[in-house]
């Protein structure tokens, strides 16, 4: 495989809006070649095997050529736009199931009074944050989070596979994710 | 604004795709009607664009990127328009309801409950229901083999001292035995996911066995 230099998020953000605007098969190229590779990754990870893996991944490139239009780098990042778009691929070819989702930027959503569009924190300070939040995570914590974002796995299933107590996972997971939403609101510690 | 929101664990399940259909009607419906879990939505999906931009990347077939190139061209399926939304049920229920709430074949259980069940293919296990209940009646007392997540669409009910009005979400697990009574204030409409059999213990138990799931 070609040697590639790592893509900052800012270029990667900057790709997908091009491809949308102007249909650039370059730069949609480049995305190919920091995305497919991880999608693929990731779906087989969750246990795809390799022909699978590779339909999805093409499957999902192709929705990230035709969607980027829709692409908005104030609401997400390009990575999270694309693992969304993969997660939601494998849940409809490999699981088979529909996907429910809140319809954005729909009229019936209740709007957030609290938090005003200027007082939200940007995209990039919150990927920021995510990455620093991964980072301190115990190491127990962090893989319980592993394990459910690329294993597929319930607590119940979680606690048959490590051995351990359901009690216990559930309360590594509570304070993972209170962790987490702390990083997000803003503070550090 | 909702005051109870589902359970940290299902949050997340739902941002990683490992969240059973069920549970993800539950989950999106609330987020129609909850910004601050659509706000902790957008970090945990942060999360998964993190962590994928983390995996090492894997070796593509040869031709993958030459096939993709070629299927550009290809015309997209037609995007389903969202369903229509009404003053109960938010559009993703609504598109699994397949009619408005004023058209819901609702069936009658007795004691001024009725249901209305949802069918999702392939959920064995699951019991997934709209139930209503009249006012300030009581679903009598229960208990699940499994997990059950409650979400209320209309009126509202009180269950362990807490109260639960329109968005708010009540989970309850197997150790839980309870006896939810509806609020006084009109009828309560709520979107119910069963995992496993409920086991009745009152009087009227054996009444209800079509509830059994």
């Amino acid at each position: 495989m070609q040697r590639q230099a790592p893509v900052a998020p800012g270029e990667l953000d900057a790709l997908v809006v091009t491809v949308g605007r102007t249909r650039d098969r370059e730069a949609f190229v480049a995305l190919y070649r920091h995305f497919a590779p991880r999608v693929k990754a990731y779906l087989l990870r969750l246990g795809a095997d390799d022909t699978t893996a590779e339909e999805a991944t093409q499957e999902t490139m192709l929705a990230v050529w035709r969607r980027a239009d829709s692409f908005d780098p104030s609401q997400a990042g390009a990575s999270t736009w694309v693992f969304t778009i993969a997660r939601n691929r494998r849940i409809d070819l490999i699981r088979r199931e529909r996907r429910p989702e809140a319809e954005e930027g729909s009229a019936e959503l209740i709007p957030d009074p609290a938090v005003p569009a200027d007082q939200k924190i940007a995209v990039e300070e919150r990927d920021r944050r995510v990455r620093v939040a991964l980072e301190v995570l115990p190491r127990e914590q962090a893989a319980l989070i592993e394990m459910a974002y690329y294993q597929d796995l319930t607590q119940t299933a979680i606690a048959e596979k490590t051995g351990l107590p359901l009690g216990t996972v559930k309360s590594r997971f509570r304070l993972a994710f209170a962790r987490l939403k702390r990083v997000l609101d803003g503070d550090m510690s | 604004m909702s005051r109870h929101h589902p359970p940290e664990d299902v949050l997340m399940a739902y941002a990683a795709g490992s969240l059973p259909e069920p549970h993800s009607l539950v989950v999106a419906t609330h987020l129609s009607l909850c910004p601050a879990c659509r706000q902790t939505m957008t970090g945990l999906d942060a999360l998964g664009g993190a962590m994928l931009d983390d995996l090492s990347p894997t070796l593509m077939e040869a031709d993958s990127l030459d096939r993709l190139m070629a299927r550009l061209e290809e015309p997209a399926p037609p995007k389903a328009p969202p369903a229509p939304t009404d003053s109960v049920l938010p559009s993703p229920l609504r598109a699994y309801v397949g009619r408005g709430i004023e058209n819901v074949a609702w069936k009658k259980l007795g004691r001024g409950i009725e249901e209305f069940r949802l069918p999702i293919p392939n959920t064995d296990g699951y019991t997934t229901r709209l139930v209503r209940v009249a006012a300030g009646r009581d679903i009598p007392s229960h208990s699940h083999d499994g997990d059950e997540l409650t979400l209320v669409l209309a009126g509202g009910f009180t269950d362990g001292g807490e109260n639960y009005r329109r968005g708010d979400v009540a989970g309850a697990d197997p150790t839980v035995h309870h006896t939810p009574v509806a609020d006084a204030d009109g009828v309560c409409i709520c979107l119910i996911v069963t995992e496993g059999k409920l086991r009745f213990s009152g009087p009227f138990g054996p009444l209800l066995s079509y509830f059994r799931g």
